[in-house]
């Protein structure tokens, strides 16, 4: 039961991750980032790069996946997404302009890396099991976990408390009157991009980390799906929301495979997600609308 | 004559599977471009095109049903099921709308993977009967009826229903019964299209009824242009033929294939049916800048 709880909260914190990016993104500007699945893989295989190509460390191999994935994030917004919010256009458009900007980062990938699987080496960190009451757990996992919860607080607590929180959450309400403020609603979206591409980078390397040969060029589809349930399971506008909807996704998951068999799972995540849908569009935490981080 | 005709038969015989497979998802953009028609972004068309296409694979290996039946009945019963999926679906507008048909797609997707009937995960095989001519029949077909649909009274009441949902109710226009509708036509077609596929391929499983088919329709009407019927035809058979037409850059198609479609969608945000407009405009401005010059000089 514990060992389940724990495999739970591994695969809550990858979706929650995920998900966030996709969250800080519709909540300013009102779109899907359909690339986030790519920069999800371009992280991971930042990191393994660095550590089987270059020998990092992984505790310096982490971080340059996140700049990485968070620059690609940048560009993305800069080609794909800015130059269509200029002029106005509905969310459908830059909907496919993200999609198209994920099959070209897919193929850079697939053309540098090959079609193969990779994975982290076995020693890259201590492999001494640690028992918690009933169940054994793997230093990696407790630092995944941990990781997460902070970046999370961290997260909540820069937007409510710093200045460039302020000007995230300013362009999210309304960003015209943000311009008028004098915000730079312009960079503000840059970072913005930044930090939801840079968590996107980091649910990558922590995928990579837990599942044994799971880094590819395509590994981003199998969380794509995930995350938009997550984030229709949680609403889209709250921090605590994603986590929840994070939890809850990896819950009906554990209790799919070991209640009812694994062909079934994601038909639950699914019908979960569909339910709420119904019952609720704005989520189980949305405040309503559709804005606001 | 014989010259001609021989270079056409060489060029289909060497192409003949994309240009099916172009017919078809022409089709299958249509399905996604009559929800859009109404302000609906549904991405849920695979999971129509699966039961059509598992409609064909039964009836054609355990019933002697003709062809033409099993079309009538695919596209049936997967607009009945749209329509029976728009009920609860109706209240909910832009990308939850369309998130809430992923998840759609990926229910109907399980189904099949689990299902003994249709061969679950391992697929099934099936009769191959689908030919070129009929695919483009149908397709013209349905672009002549759309089009048509496009310039009626009907159109407009849709056209308004995807500008202002409540000025368009305010005029009177139901429009829960044009969305119910929209969501049974765009059943139907992407119904059609599955059996098509069915009888082309030999062969279905689930893996093919995804998400990705999904955005990839999308994609198709968004490229070509999602404001009028042409478009969506236009963007399926330039984004199906691309990577053939791009063979040639070997290892980098695929990037060059998705660098183009972020220009289109850039540098065309009308679609492609807007090039000769756009193409024409920049005609005229070069044409005035060039006499503008010419009076400086003189």
């Amino acid at each position: 039961m514990l060992q389940q709880i724990f495999n739970t909260l591994i695969n809550a914190s990858i979706y929650a991750l995920f998900a966030m990016g996709y969250a800080l993104v519709f909540g300013v500007l009102d779109i899907l980032n359909l690339a986030h699945g790519a920069i999800f893989m371009l992280g991971a295989f930042t990191a393994v790069q660095a550590v089987l190509g270059w020998h990092w460390p992984l505790i310096l191999a982490i971080p340059l996946g996140m700049l990485v994935g968070g620059a690609v994030g940048v560009v993305l917004d800069l080609v794909a997404v800015a130059p269509l919010q200029a002029r106005g256009s509905d969310f459908l458009t830059p909907l496919i302009s993200t999609i198209a900007a994920g099959i070209v980062f897919e193929n850079i990938s697939l053309g540098l890396f090959g079609p193969d699987a990779y994975s982290f080496p076995s020693g890259v960190f201590p492999q001494t099991p640690i028992t918690i009451g009933s169940a054994v757990v793997q230093p990696v996992d407790l630092f995944v976990i941990a990781l997460t919860v902070l970046l999370m607080i961290g997260l909540t607590v820069l937007l409510r408390y710093s200045t460039l929180g302020k000007a995230i959450r300013a362009v999210a309400a309304n960003r015209l009157a943000a311009q008028l403020l004098g915000i730079n609603v312009a960079r503000t979206v840059a970072i913005t991009f930044f930090l939801a591409s840079a968590l996107g980078a980091l649910a990558g390397i922590f995928y990579g980390l837990e599942l044994q040969d799971s880094i590819s060029f395509n590994m981003g589809g199998s969380v794509q799906l995930r995350g938009l349930a997550v984030i229709v399971v949680g609403g889209m506008d709250s921090i605590p929301g994603v986590m929840l909807g994070a939890l809850a996704l990896a819950t009906s998951e554990t209790i799919g495979i070991t209640e009812i068999g694994s062909s079934y799972t994601d038909a639950i995540a699914f019908g979960l997600l569909f339910l709420i849908l119904i019952v609720r569009p704005s989520g189980i935490l949305g405040r309503g609308g559709s804005r606001a981080v | 004559m014989g010259g001609l005709g021989d270079a056409i038969n060489t060029w289909y015989a060497s192409n003949n599977n994309l240009i099916n497979d172009s017919g078809l998802n022409a089709i299958l953009a249509l399905s996604v471009y009559v929800m859009l028609a109404c302000g609906l972004l549904s991405l849920a068309s695979p999971a129509y095109m699966a039961i059509g296409a598992y409609i064909a694979a039964l009836l054609s290996n355990n019933t002697g049903v003709p062809f033409p039946a099993q079309m009538a009945a695919g596209a049936l019963l997967a607009g009945g099921v749209a329509f029976v999926l728009g009920l609860p679906l109706l209240r909910l507008r832009g990308v939850y709308l369309a998130i809430c048909t992923v998840g759609f797609v990926a229910i109907v997707q399980i189904f099949f993977n689990t299902w003994t009937p249709g061969g679950g995960g391992n697929g099934i095989s099936i009769p191959a009967a689908t030919t070129t001519w009929q695919i483009y029949l149908i397709l013209v077909f349905l672009c002549f009826l759309l089009w048509r649909l496009e310039g009626s009274a009907l159109g407009r009441s849709l056209s308004a229903i995807r500008l202002d949902e409540e000025a368009a109710r305010s005029l009177g226009i139901d429009t829960i019964a044009f969305k119910l509708g929209a969501f049974a036509l765009s059943g139907v077609l992407a119904g059609l299209m599955g059996v098509l596929y069915a009888r082309l391929h030999y062969y279905i499983d689930p893996n093919t009824f995804g998400f990705d088919t999904g955005l990839a329709a999308l994609t198709y009407v968004v490229v070509g242009g999602s404001l009028t019927t042409i478009g969506s035809p236009l963007g399926a058979i330039l984004i199906t033929a691309l990577p053939e037409w791009l063979r040639g850059l070997n290892d980098y198609r695929t990037v060059v294939n998705g660098l183009i479609l972020l220009g289109v969608i850039l540098f065309l945000p009308g679609g492609l049916v807007e090039l000769p407009r756009r193409l024409q405009s920049l005609a005229r401005e070069g044409v005035r800048r060039l006499g503008l010059a010419r009076k400086d000089g003189g």
